[in-house]
């Protein structure tokens, strides 16, 4: 589709503007780096044998295989969602490489890991050594299938607290592992859930005792580096009673050609007094100008406040992956309790990404908040969808929900499909949302001022987004800052 | 065993049998028939799941949808309602001090003498520089005027059974999940194929009436019954109208009815519409509204569903050229077990278009509510400003209310925005008027009318207004049966007997 | 005694907020109950007209020498108990005129009195805007909305002159009020206090009782009455803060 705007010749100064958010939302991926690092993979395609031989090579107890045997009988009866607001090739199942590992065994000592692996994670950003790691962030760091090294276990430990790769948990920990594992997403939650539950190779697993705080941030990194390889990791956080946590999760990927599929399954569960702050910066390979490439993200998580006064909060800010397609939910079961979402989706190119929540009121004087914040650029379409239901017992049951969308230039769709349901006559309900581009007269102002175009809505986009950045722990905050600047810097509609 | 289908297709026998039949009518128009046939034709394609209730709440989990009440069992009791002859011919609806023309539709039928103008009854039907309400039969018999009508059979005949959706407005997840908005287009064929009589409202260019015209629907019968209604509204260029429809029924009546209301707004035409619903607990309602506005139209559209079993209103409005305009106001008041379903599409087609949705609900008892807007800009509608807002009462511990407000945006020179709330009256209000002597009962129903009068208030013509505030007034204090002075009401002054 | 105050408890949440309150009220009188801020003045309006969200634990209040807990909200209203309230509320879309013409024939119902005639009621209500001078414009609003909060509190004395209360709370009638704004508010009390009614008035600051001239000067603090005394002892408590009340009677 052509943009009219820039064939009316009265209007050059638009059609500047336009060549600059061109520029500057090309700008290239810089993650998009390859490891060149001995891996072992599985032979592509899907099968009850490659689901053993998953199982087999992760050592895992019986009870582990039999979970996802059963998922795999269950998603081979389902079929492939489609009410997103997508527009994507079919996903061939058998052209997928399920397992892919980096050969060096995962050790301990720092010593012992490839090199190169360091070498990686360093380049992201993610010090993988302890010693010199500041402030303190313990990170589970993931590359393909398999978690390379989690750090900090050790002195975790000592306060109860278990932080380790959810493949050790499953032999380590079996009893919490079988009582919460598929809890929250039951293994035929959904296709893309079920099809992880099925194959999931590695992922992180965080147990805080009663009455801990833990005293650092949490944190998995998620690198897909292996061709033609899915990732599927899963995650498993529980929160005893009165416990905190604050957990982040970063990911990036490759620049390859060919799409790859990321279906990946986070459940919560935050028992009573307890709080859970869930912190995502996704920013996987979004694919080219021209939309070849890039991650499909199809991830399902979940989280559920058990006990009376637990609180959930899902913080993410979405940049990257050709398709997203993510509801970060929140059942609140227990009395008093309390969820929050606060998202940030920015999409270019020619980017999807159909992302929301689901709020679900079942105990008496929940609260909830949604604050989501949409930016499309380029061919993108961005997509809020969120449900809200107050179940006829959730009585003073409260949501407030705001959802804002941003488009800068004429070739992009920013939507907002919610749905309110409301059974209790006692319950307080508020939806609001907008769609608008940036002001003129905002930028006219910042530029007034001495601010460049570029810097002008890096800024106003920043401003924009700030309800939800203020969310992010520090250490996450400015890196989230750096990416929205990044994508978005001159982007004048 | 007599399958739906089987059931419509004896219908549409009769229907066809009864047109001519009727000697006066002797002269219907071909046309009419074949879209009829053709209509009928179409339906009966429709595959055959899409009337299974347990099928369909896996497709569409929608509570209220005209094809799942057509796929109970209880929908093959339903007979059509007698021949319209039996009818008498005029009808008037006396509300005092409301001076307005009047036409009336007895299930479905149009009342009056045919071959007339019903706005004049000595001139003839035609179509030209004077506004005329007839039946679209009487009109379809003169050449001239089914050359005048061609947009109207063009779109009936070539688009009936083809997608006539812009081209645009097809990405949509609602698409992907099945084309609900194709239910549209589907229930226009049932509509065509069963509707024995359409009624047209024409006003020619510049044309305006010297009064408010309201059309008097009414759904009556004492068994099962399944009426069809057709009201076709055409405003050339410039022409101005205030037009109220009421549909109201006899109070047991067991009616469920499918109406179409096509409209078609010219340039710098300009159309005042009120609805008024009024109808028997056991009566369904579903009433579907196609809008097309042509360049610098305008539109206020009123909803006002006060009483009903069940009220299902779907509006389109297709602002296709720019600067068209239009004014969605809805008001639902449910108690008992009732149950409203709203649901707007609107689409934005052309630069600098503007539209509002405001619809308010008080939801009492067992009732349910359901809204549904969807606004939707083309990449071509620039400057285009659309505001939706649904906001719901819950007054009573079972009542529940759902909504989903979408906004489908492809320009960016766009505002936009959409509000939902769900709640209850102001305690804090509430105690502040007690603490003036006003009892709580008293101070609730100063509330709830306060709350309701948002949506009457911009009523243009004073004595619609009046009359509107009124019964809203009366159905809030539980003394609104069926319209005041209406002879469904009261079986003494009953017109049948 | 119009009104007696023994003893009274009352919280909310099961929070303990007033802690034993003794007051008598009677016809004639001008009473001012100063205090800090969140010791119990707005709690103490708030349960003598009613507010439900307030929990009487014990105590006794006697109004015309019948208990007042056994009237409900709109029945003490209709009684002659009047609540200026600190933060008048907005009701959209229901007029000043609607609004006090459903009070004032409530009320009248009450008394067993018909319903007054729509044009005398209109009489009446063009007399009682000029005593706070109020414009016809403002009366035909919906209440409250979109007021300024000079316009707020003139319309809560406004509603006072149309009910012709046995009782008037104020409460903080004067917070957010200009000088002018304050004259004329005050100005409208002062007509309207008669031998046959009492006011209480309930401020933060003497600078209202420059205007209106109480017979008796009470402070508030910690949920009881901790002392009483003539219009002095307002410009005392304005001279010395109220540390000064709380070191004197050893709240501290």
């Amino acid at each position: 589709m052509e943009n009219k705007n820039s064939e009316r010749p009265s209007e050059k100064k638009l059609e500047e503007q336009e060549k600059i958010l061109e520029e500057i939302t090309q700008s290239d991926y810089e993650w998009g780096f390859e490891t060149k690092i001995a891996i072992e993979t599985l032979e592509k395609g899907l099968n009850e044998e490659v689901i053993r031989q998953i199982s087999r090579l992760k050592g895992e107890p019986d009870y582990m295989l039999q979970f996802r045997l059963d998922a795999y009988k269950r998603w081979k009866s389902m079929k492939e969602p489609h009410w997103a607001h997508f527009d994507y090739a079919p996903i061939d199942y058998q052209d997928i490489i399920y397992y892919a590992a980096p050969k060096s065994e995962r050790e301990k000592a720092l010593d012992n890991i490839d090199p190169e692996l360091l070498e990686t994670f360093k380049k992201l950003g993610i010090e993988l050594d302890e010693s010199k790691e500041l402030p303190k962030v313990a990170v589970d760091a993931i590359m393909d299938s398999v978690s390379v090294k989690t750090m900090y276990s050790e002195e975790l430990s000592k306060q109860g607290i278990i932080f380790c790769s959810i493949s050790e948990a499953i032999k380590n920990h079996p009893d919490l592992v079988k009582k919460y594992l598929g809890s929250v997403v039951p293994s035929g939650d959904n296709f893309f859930a079920a099809l992880n539950s099925a194959v999931f190779s590695d992922g992180s697993f965080v147990y805080i005792p009663k009455g801990v705080r833990c005293p650092m941030e949490l944190s998995s990194y998620f690198r897909i580096n292996a061709k033609e390889s899915g990732q599927f990791e899963r995650t498993l956080i529980v929160a005893d009673e009165g416990a905190y946590v604050s957990y982040m999760e970063g990911c990036t990927a490759p620049m390859r050609d060919k799409n790859q599929l990321h279906a990946a399954v986070v459940e919560i569960v935050v028992l009573k007094d307890a709080e859970v702050k869930y912190s995502t910066v996704q920013n996987w390979y979004p694919g080219d100008k021209d939309g070849k490439g890039g991650i499909y993200n199809f991830v399902t998580k979940r989280g559920i406040c058990k006990g009376s006064r637990a609180k959930l909060s899902w913080t993410q800010v979405e940049t990257g992956s050709a398709i997203t397609w993510k509801y970060p939910s929140i059942i609140l079961k227990g009395d008093n309790t309390v969820g929050e979402f606060y998202s940030v989706a920015i999409t270019n190119n020619c980017q999807q990404a159909d992302t929301g929540t689901k709020v679900i009121h079942i105990g008496q004087n929940t609260k909830s908040t949604i604050v989501s914040k949409g930016v499309s650029a380029g061919a993108s379409q961005n997509s809020y969808r969120g449900l809200v239901k107050v179940m006829p017992n959730a009585n003073g049951a409260h949501n407030f929900s705001r959802c804002d969308s941003l488009l800068m230039g004429n070739r992009c769709g920013a939507h907002t499909w919610p749905d309110i349901q409301c059974q209790n006559d006692n319950a307080i309900i508020e939806h609001e949302a907008t769609t608008s581009k940036i002001s003129e007269e905002k930028l006219f102002y910042c530029q007034q001022r001495g601010l460049s175009a570029e810097s002008a809505v890096s800024l106003i986009v920043n401003g924009y987004a700030k309800d939800v950045l203020n969310q992010l722990p520090m250490e996450f905050a400015a890196e989230a800052q750096k990416l929205l600047a990044l994508s978005l810097e001159g982007s004048v509609g | 065993m007599q399958t739906l289908k089987d059931t419509i297709q004896g219908w549409a026998k009769e229907i066809a049998r009864r047109r001519q039949l009727n000697p006066d009518k002797a002269g219907f128009g071909k046309e009419m028939q074949e879209i009829a046939d053709k209509a009928l034709h179409c339906f009966l394609q429709l595959p055959d799941p899409m009337f299974d209730a347990k099928a369909r709440l896996g497709m569409f989990g929608e509570k209220v949808s005209l094809w799942k009440e057509m796929g109970s069992a209880d929908f093959l009791k339903r007979q059509l309602p007698d021949a319209c002859a039996l009818f008498p011919e005029t009808f008037r609806c006396d509300i005092q001090s409301l001076d307005v023309h009047q036409v009336s539709l007895y299930n479905g039928c149009v009342c009056g003498p045919k071959g007339k103008n019903l706005l004049d009854p000595s001139c003839d039907a035609e179509l030209g520089d004077k506004a005329c309400v007839c039946r679209l039969s009487d009109l379809a018999e003169n050449e001239q005027n089914r050359a005048r009508l061609q947009a109207f059979f063009d779109e009936a005949q070539g688009g009936l059974c083809s997608r006539q959706t812009p081209e645009k407005v097809k990405t949509t997840a609602d698409f992907a999940q099945g084309g609900r908005d194709a239910e549209m287009e589907q229930s226009k064929w049932l509509n065509r194929a069963l509707c024995e009589e359409t009624l047209v409202i024409y006003l020619p260019q510049d044309c305006q009436l010297d009064k408010p015209l309201q059309i008097i629907s009414l759904c009556h019968s004492e068994n099962p019954a399944f009426v069809l209604n057709h009201v076709w509204v055409l405003l050339e260029k410039g022409a101005r109208l205030s037009l109220v429809e009421c549909t109201d029924s006899n109070p047991d009546a067991e009616v469920m009815a499918h109406s179409l209301t096509e409209i078609r707004l010219e340039e710098d035409a300009n159309l005042e519409y009120i609805q008024l619903q009024n109808v028997g607990d056991r009566c369904k309602i579903f009433h579907d509204f196609n809008i097309q506005q042509a360049q610098s139209s305008v539109l206020a559209s009123y909803n006002l569903t006060l009483n009903g079993g069940l009220t299902r209103n779907r509006i389109e409005v297709n602002l296709n050229q720019a600067e068209a305009h239009a004014d969605l106001l809805g008001l639902y008041l449910q108690d008992h077990e009732q149950m409203a379903s709203n649901q707007i599409k609107v689409n934005h087609l052309a630069p600098k278009t503007y539209s509002r949705e405001l619809f308010k609900g008080v939801v009492d008892d067992s009732a349910s509510t359901f809204f549904k807007g969807h606004v939707f800009v083309s990449s071509d509608a620039d400057q285009t400003e659309a505001y939706q807002s649904n906001r719901n009462l819950l007054i009573s511990p079972k009542a529940q209310a759902h909504a989903k407000p979408y906004l489908e945006i492809y320009a960016d020179d766009v505002q936009c925005n959409h509000g939902v709330t769900v709640g209850q009256l102001d305690e804090d209000a509430l105690f502040y008027m007690r603490c003036r002597g006003i009892p709580t009962d008293t101070a609730r129903r100063l509330l709830m009318r306060a709350y309701a009068d948002e949506i009457l208030k911009p009523i243009s013509v004073d004595s619609l207004r009046e009359w509107m505030t009124f019964l809203v007034k009366k159905r809030f204090s539980g003394q609104l049966q069926a319209c005041e002075q209406c002879v469904l009401a009261c079986p003494e002054k009953h017109l049948l007997s | 005694m119009l009104l007696e105050i023994k003893d009274l408890h009352a919280s909310i949440n099961g929070k303990e907020i007033l802690k034993g309150v003794n007051l008598n009220v009677d016809k004639g009188e001008i009473h001012a109950i100063m205090g800090p801020n969140g010791n119990g003045k707005s709690t103490l309006a708030s349960v003598i007209a009613g507010k439900e969200m307030f929990h009487v634990d014990s105590g006794e209040v006697l109004y015309k020498g019948k208990n007042l807990f056994d009237l409900n909200v709109e029945e003490r209203a209709c009684e002659g108990i009047f609540l200026g309230f600190q933060y008048p509320v907005e009701i959209p879309g229901v007029s000043i005129a609607s609004f006090m013409r459903a009070a004032i024939n409530e009320q009248r119902k009450y008394k067993g009195l018909d319903a007054m005639d729509p044009f005398e009621f209109m009489k009446y209500m063009e007399e009682k805007q000029t005593l706070v001078g109020m414009t016809d414009r403002l009366a035909n609003r919906s209440v409250n909305e979109g007021f300024s909060g000079g316009e707020k509190k003139k319309n809560e004395i406004f509603q006072m002159a149309m009910l012709q209360p046995t009782l008037a709370i104020l409460d903080e009638t004067d917070s957010g009020l200009d000088i002018d704004a304050l004259r004329i508010v005050a100005g409208g009390v002062n007509k309207l206090a008669s031998k046959d009614n009492a006011i209480v008035v309930i401020t933060h600051y003497q600078r209202l009782l420059d205007y209106i001239v109480p017979d008796f000067v009470h402070v508030l603090a910690d949920g009881k009455i901790v002392k009483t005394g003539d219009k002095n002892l307002a410009k005392e408590l304005e001279a010395k803060g109220y540390d000064w009340i709380k070191q004197h009677e050893g709240l501290e």
